[in-house]
């Protein structure tokens, strides 16, 4: 009989004393974090965003090689769907060196700013950046004019969502190559086009850039291990389905004492915003600080003449902040979803493993005087592989 | 014997209340004296505040008992604890029709305690004043 009630009472104390036990508190701030609390994908800056043969357009043009100077490069040679839509470099390689690690493209379309420095506002004025980019397929915007108008596929397809014909007086005059992002002699020759011409092209230019978004916008990550077991744990207030050390790693995670989900919230483990956690490099990459001017300048971005929104409808825009002092070293929060196939890490993938980004945010925040956005970090090796176990479950 | 198990169960049940008890701290409506006490300030905002999203508030300046309207304010913050600011850059302005003024493009990225700093900007320069609140964001 006494021994009897001793294993009742030791069940009952070890449910209670185990660390993975979860409140009714902690279960719904973890629903916050999955999967299922993404909001749906809107961007009123581009009309074509739910269209589906714009979508059909721009995933053709997403592979499509010929977009580039040297018909080798597409969108998909830097975002490959074999590694989470990244190229698992270092580095991005197009037609030259990049100096940015290539960002996943999995639940892109819930971001706000796009870029580790969030240089653009919209996934279209983000698409054509990377066309006209030297470094990535340092194309022109008249190339792909002409692209678009002789492919007859292309062509039928593009007027189709338009509702507008191309005709062959507006394209035959122009040259084979102009663009105002790209060499000298294509510059000067995009001077020489006059206003009603350059404005015509970039309305076909950015019709493009806004099929591939809305084909962009479809690319989402399926629910992980992590969100299978936040679903179990609100069914039944307790799941097996991370281990022991997962969940420890968890419960670190979301713990005032790492620190880590202040700024990796929400379901795409990110606040979408912007912070100094000491990855900048004086005089070489400042990111925002850097890029503030040209946001607010950008002909492509929600508040210009491209854009499909009403102002009213660019609020992350309007109340940008400006405080170029305070974002001086400052980069978007990257998402952790699929952290496995993503390597190398931070915006220059400086650190191949996790264990070097934990080493990091041990180091630098304990740095005096402070100059990051980063409180105290302490943690043992044990919880190091907690956490690191943990992250490889999203 | 039973005592030893009774004082284990109650032990269990004490941790396990004391888990329960971590509540909500929701701020809506928070109230402020400026600085040298010239105005009494109330910010409404539309829901508990939170992370991720734009921030729906009003705010409401009396000195004394005269509803204060349509001087200039300066918005500002940031959270003391993080040596960083807001954000976005908010601004706040008066509003005819509603008779309050509305702040817009509030938005706030991490949990925890938030200082919202308002600067009166007011013609008279004895009635410059300066109004630091403290907010919950959840
Ligand atoms: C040469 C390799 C390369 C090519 C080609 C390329 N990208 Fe990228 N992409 C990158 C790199 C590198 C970044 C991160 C750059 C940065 O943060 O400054 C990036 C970032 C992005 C982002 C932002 C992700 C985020 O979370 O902020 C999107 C969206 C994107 N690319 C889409 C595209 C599309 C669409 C194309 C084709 C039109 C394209 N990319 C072509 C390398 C490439
Ligand atoms: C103050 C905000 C903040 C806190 C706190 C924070 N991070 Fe980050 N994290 C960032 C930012 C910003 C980046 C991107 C930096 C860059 O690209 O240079 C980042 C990048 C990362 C990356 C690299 C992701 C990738 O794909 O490159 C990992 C992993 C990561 N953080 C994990 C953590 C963990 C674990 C913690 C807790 C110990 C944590 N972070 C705490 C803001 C934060």
């Amino acid at each position: 009989m006494s021994k009897s009630v001793i294993t009742l009472v030791l069940i009952i104390f070890s449910v209670f004393t185990n660390a993975q036990n979860w409140s009714d508190k902690e279960i719904s701030t973890l629903q916050k974090f999955s999967l299922k609390a993404l909001k749906p994908s809107v961007d009123t800056s581009n009309k074509y965003h739910d269209n589906q043969q714009a979508i059909a357009f721009g995933k053709a043009l997403f592979f499509d090689k010929r977009l580039s100077s040297d018909g080798k490069i597409s969108c998909s040679s830097c975002h490959d769907d074999k590694y989470a839509f990244t190229d698992n470099r270092k580095l991005a390689f197009g037609t030259r060196q990049g100096f940015r690690n290539t960002s996943t493209l999995l639940n892109v379309g819930s971001q706000d700013w796009f870029f580790a420095d969030g240089a653009k506002d919209s996934l279209w004025s983000q698409a054509l950046s990377s066309i006209e980019n030297p470094a990535e397929q340092n194309f022109t915007r008249t190339e792909l004019l002409h692209l678009i108008f002789e492919d007859v596929n292309y062509r039928n397809v593009y007027q189709r969502i338009v509702k507008k014909e191309l005709t062959k007086e507006e394209i035959e005059n122009l040259p084979e190559k102009a663009g105002p992002n790209s060499s000298l002699e294509n510059l000067i020759a995009w001077k020489k086009l006059d206003k009603e011409q350059r404005q015509q092209i970039n309305t076909v230019f950015t019709n493009a850039g806004k099929a591939i978004a809305a084909y962009v916008a479809t690319i989402k990550s399926s629910e992980s291990r992590f969100d299978n077991f936040v679903d179990e744990l609100a069914d039944k207030k307790t799941s097996t389905l991370l281990n022991d050390s997962e969940q420890r790693g968890l419960k670190l995670f979301m713990s005032k004492e790492s620190g880590c989900a202040n700024c990796h919230s929400g379901p795409l483990f990110s606040n979408k915003t912007f912070h100094d956690i000491s990855t900048g490099i004086p005089g070489k990459d400042n990111g925002r600080s850097e890029v503030i001017e040209s946001i607010i300048r950008d002909e492509f971005n929600c508040l210009g003449k491209y854009s499909d929104a009403k102002p009213e409808e660019c609020d992350e825009l309007k109340y940008i902040n400006r405080d170029k002092h305070q974002l001086t070293g400052s980069y978007k929060t990257s998402t952790l979803r699929n952290i496995i196939d993503t390597a190398p890490y931070m915006h220059d993938g400086r650190f191949e493993t996790l264990y070097e980004v934990i080493n990091h945010y041990l180091e630098k925040s304990q740095e005096k005087p402070k100059k990051n956005d980063l409180t105290p970090i302490e943690l043992n090796k044990e919880q190091q592989l907690d956490l690191v176990n943990f992250l490889l479950t999203l | 014997m039973y005592k030893i198990i009774t004082i284990i169960l109650l032990t269990c049940c004490g941790f396990s209340l004391m888990a329960l008890q971590g509540k909500d701290n929701i701020d809506k409506k928070i109230q402020q004296v400026s600085k040298n006490s010239i105005y009494q300030s109330t910010l409404d905002c539309k829901h508990p505040l939170s992370t991720g999203s734009f921030q729906y508030c009003n705010f409401k300046l009396h000195k004394k008992d005269n509803l204060v309207k349509n001087t200039q304010i300066f918005m500002s913050g940031g959270m003391p604890g993080h040596d960083h600011g807001l954000p976005t850059l908010p601004q706040i302005s008066w509003s005819e029709n509603e008779q309050i003024y509305v702040i817009k493009g509030l938005k706030f990225s991490m949990p925890g305690k938030w200082i919202l700093n308002f600067k009166i900007n007011a013609s008279e320069v004895a009635d410059k004043d300066m109004i630091s609140m403290a907010v919950t964001v959840n």
